[in-house]
């Protein structure tokens, strides 16, 4: 992407490629900014669900397509009319309903004694908890009276990126999404590092007949569209998590193991491999010592580009509605969500877009970063 | 050339025989069948069902009714779409993912290449900041992201153009910035970047030598070598783009024929996925070869052998 060319100095103690390439790395500030941001999400993933006061698949009835706000829920207007709603379930006369601070109190009578089970109206409710019938002293009430005030206290509630249509916290949705949709990534795209670099491997190292063979079947694997090949890996074995992943990482191999048969193929015949077989370095070490860290570096920069592929890929499996199900969720699904319900509720869509931008924008420039500090044509 | 072309589509027809295979034994191979309801069949109508598709007789024999059929343009009967053959679907839905697809695929061309070339004329420059900074973010965002922000944005928000829908030209154009936005992206970046080592090559370092005018220089013998990663760029992806974007046609709720692939997978409708499957394989070798000739007529160096 930048194409800035960093000098490097040579200094006398010499440093390792890793070394080097690690430097050149920090220099670049998009992709220091990127992986801090990398983090971040991570973090947010890994650690915010256990974090936010509700769960992901926590449904309230009462809030549902609430609008993204810093205050905390109910709103002062809302409070009355839901208790009243709530009391009048419960069939007992209603008298004044007051609210003083985050206690709402009315007195309520009924035609026989009060049964103590009908707080369970206010309770139910997401708007109130602890709900309690008090005399007019303040003290529980006494069995078998049939006036009484009933008190609850409002259950203040922060929706900070709003609800769901089903009234589910978007925040906390969104949370286990970046988990979601980054752990299939890094799983999907490890499978592919393990596939794609065993077969490239053994193809390139073998060379002649076997390697026309192998490559000849990735070739064909290659020219079955891939989306198709998912769906019917999918449609196959039905849905779940591990089965995405997977169907993910048996697609995005090939191209690994391309890199990885061209990179060995052409390592192998280098001047340096020569010179070290001339100097007598045994075949293990100039694996260790040559063709090992000159392949690692086109295959860390395929695989930062492939998370992002497979997170992309799993998006789009599940905006499709082939992914993950519900009350589960990833970035893919909620964007999916959000694009059904984004009139009247556009924060359903702009949150997870946003998200899911910002990650995949982070892996790219993160991808790009590395590219230019592995790539020795840049030295 | 004409002998080539003949040669090429001959070549064509193994390749369309093993895709249609594999399709079709792997659609096969998945647990279910288009008859599958919540409530299950009377078995007398599902054994009369299934003789009339020659679900009875064994898969090879089946097989063989479907490549026979295949040969003669009969696509069969779709499954989930009672009433409308395979064929008819494609009649109706695939001019509008044709035309969607190919407004697309233009704007991208002619946009792309333009900037592509202008980012790399003005090297280093703002302008070439500006370029490949807004080609990143073309690449990066995926385009179900882009096909509802836009729809939220001059749909919902702004009333300018319908969210969804179709019929009018007014309905065309978020769909079709949709496809060409990301396409556009990647073509101007191919652009530029060939557009620079075409600069500094040796029949232009000549051109300039012989005094042509800097157009000339720039229009005929620089890009004219940079339009070739382009032009092989543009065979796949002018296939998948006629052939319809499923997200873009969900989306915004257009009747192509992109969304037949995942809806006939998941609704068991095997004529329908084995129709999508020889469509859209056919039309990937036919932009292969058209990308192939536009290849040696840009580049007398390629010969056709």
């Amino acid at each position: 992407m930048t194409d800035t060319v960093l000098p490097v100095e040579h200094h006398a103690a010499g440093r390792s490629l890793g070394q080097d390439a690690w430097i050149r790395l920090r220099r670049n500030r998009a992709a220091v900014a990127s992986a801090i941001v990398l983090l971040l999400l991570a973090l947010a993933g890994i650690v915010g669900p256990w974090l936010t006061p509700h769960s992901y698949d926590r449904i309230y009835p009462q809030y549902v397509r609430a609008p993204a706000s810093l205050e905390a829920y109910p709103k002062e207007e809302a409070i009355l009319p839901a208790f009243e709603s709530a009391l009048t379930r419960a069939r007992v006369q209603i008298g004044e309903v007051e609210v003083s601070g985050s206690t709402v109190r009315a007195p309520v009578s009924d035609g026989e004694a009060l049964d103590p089970r009908i707080v369970r109206y206010i309770d139910r409710s997401d708007l109130f908890s602890n709900a309690r019938l008090e005399d007019a002293d303040g003290n529980p009430l006494a069995e078998g009276a049939s006036e009484g005030v009933m008190v609850a206290d409002v259950q203040r509630l922060r929706f900070l990126f709003g609800t769901d249509a089903n009234g589910r916290d978007l925040l906390s949705r969104i949370l286990i999404g970046i988990r979601i949709s980054l752990a299939i990534g890094v799983l999907a795209s490890a499978m592919a590092l393990l596939l794609g670099v065993t077969y490239g491997a053994i193809a390139g190292y073998l060379g002649g007949r076997v390697d026309n063979l192998m490559m000849r079947v990735v070739d064909i694997l290659y020219s079955l569209p891939f989306i198709f090949f998912v769906i019917l890996l999918v449609v196959f074995f039905g849905r779940s998590f591990v089965l995405i992943f997977i169907a993910i990482g048996c697609t995005e191999w090939l191209d690994m193991a391309r890199i990885v048969r061209g990179q060995t193929l052409t390592i192998k015949r280098q001047e340096y491999v020569q010179a070290a077989e001339a100097l007598g370095v045994s075949d293990a070490g100039i694996v260790r010592r040559h063709i090992i860290p000159n392949a690692l570096g086109p295959v860390v920069v395929f695989v930062t580009l492939l998370v992002p592929k497979a997170i992309l890929l799993e998006s789009l499996l599940s905006f499709l509605g082939l992914g993950v199900q519900e009350p589960l969720t990833s970035l893919g699904l909620l964007i999916a969500e959000g694009a059904s319900n984004m009139r009247g509720a556009a924060w359903l869509l702009i949150y997870p877009a946003v998200t899911l931008t910002a990650i995949l924008f982070a892996l790219n420039f993160l991808g790009d970063g590395l590219r230019d500090a592995l790539d020795p044509k840049d030295r | 050339m004409f002998a080539y072309v003949l040669r090429r589509f001959a070549g064509a027809v193994p390749t369309l025989f093993i895709i249609v295979t594999i399709a079709f034994f792997m659609i096969r191979l998945a647990p279910g069948g288009p008859f599958d309801l919540e409530r299950p069949l009377d078995p007398l109508i599902m054994a009369n069902l299934e003789r009339a598709f020659n679900f009875d007789k064994p898969l090879w024999q089946q097989y063989l009714i479907y490549l026979g059929n295949l040969a003669q343009g009969d696509l069969g009967p779709s499954f989930t779409r009672r009433d409308f053959t395979v064929m008819d679907l494609f009649r109706t839905g695939l001019p509008v993912s044709i035309q969607i697809g190919g407004m697309a695929l233009s704007i991208a061309l002619v946009v792309g290449v333009f900037l592509g070339a202008l980012a790399a004329l003005r090297q280093n420059t703002w302008v070439d900041y500006m370029v490949v900074g807004t080609a990143t973010f073309g690449i990066t965002i995926p385009t179900f992201v882009i096909a509802p922000l836009l729809s939220l944005f001059f749909g919902v928000m702004m009333g300018w153009l319908p969210a969804g829908g179709w019929g009018t030209w007014q309905h065309m154009v978020l769909p079709i910035a949709t496809l060409a936005l990301p396409q556009i992206a990647i073509i101007a970046r191919l652009t530029r970047g060939a557009t620079i080592e075409a600069l500094r090559s040796n029949h232009v370092r000549t051109a300039r030598a012989y005094g042509l005018p800097n157009y000339v220089v720039v229009g005929v013998h620089a890009l004219r070598a940079a339009i070739l990663p382009v032009v092989s760029y543009l065979g796949p992806t002018a296939a998948a783009l006629l052939t319809g974007s499923v997200v873009v046609e969900t989306i915004f709720g257009i009747p192509g024929i992109g969304r037949y692939f995942v809806q006939g997978a998941l609704g068991r409708d095997y004529t329908l996925v084995m129709g999508t499957v020889v469509v859209i394989a056919c039309f990937v070798i036919v932009f292969n070869l058209i990308v192939d000739i536009l290849y040696a007529w840009l580049d007398p160096r390629v010969r056709y052998d």
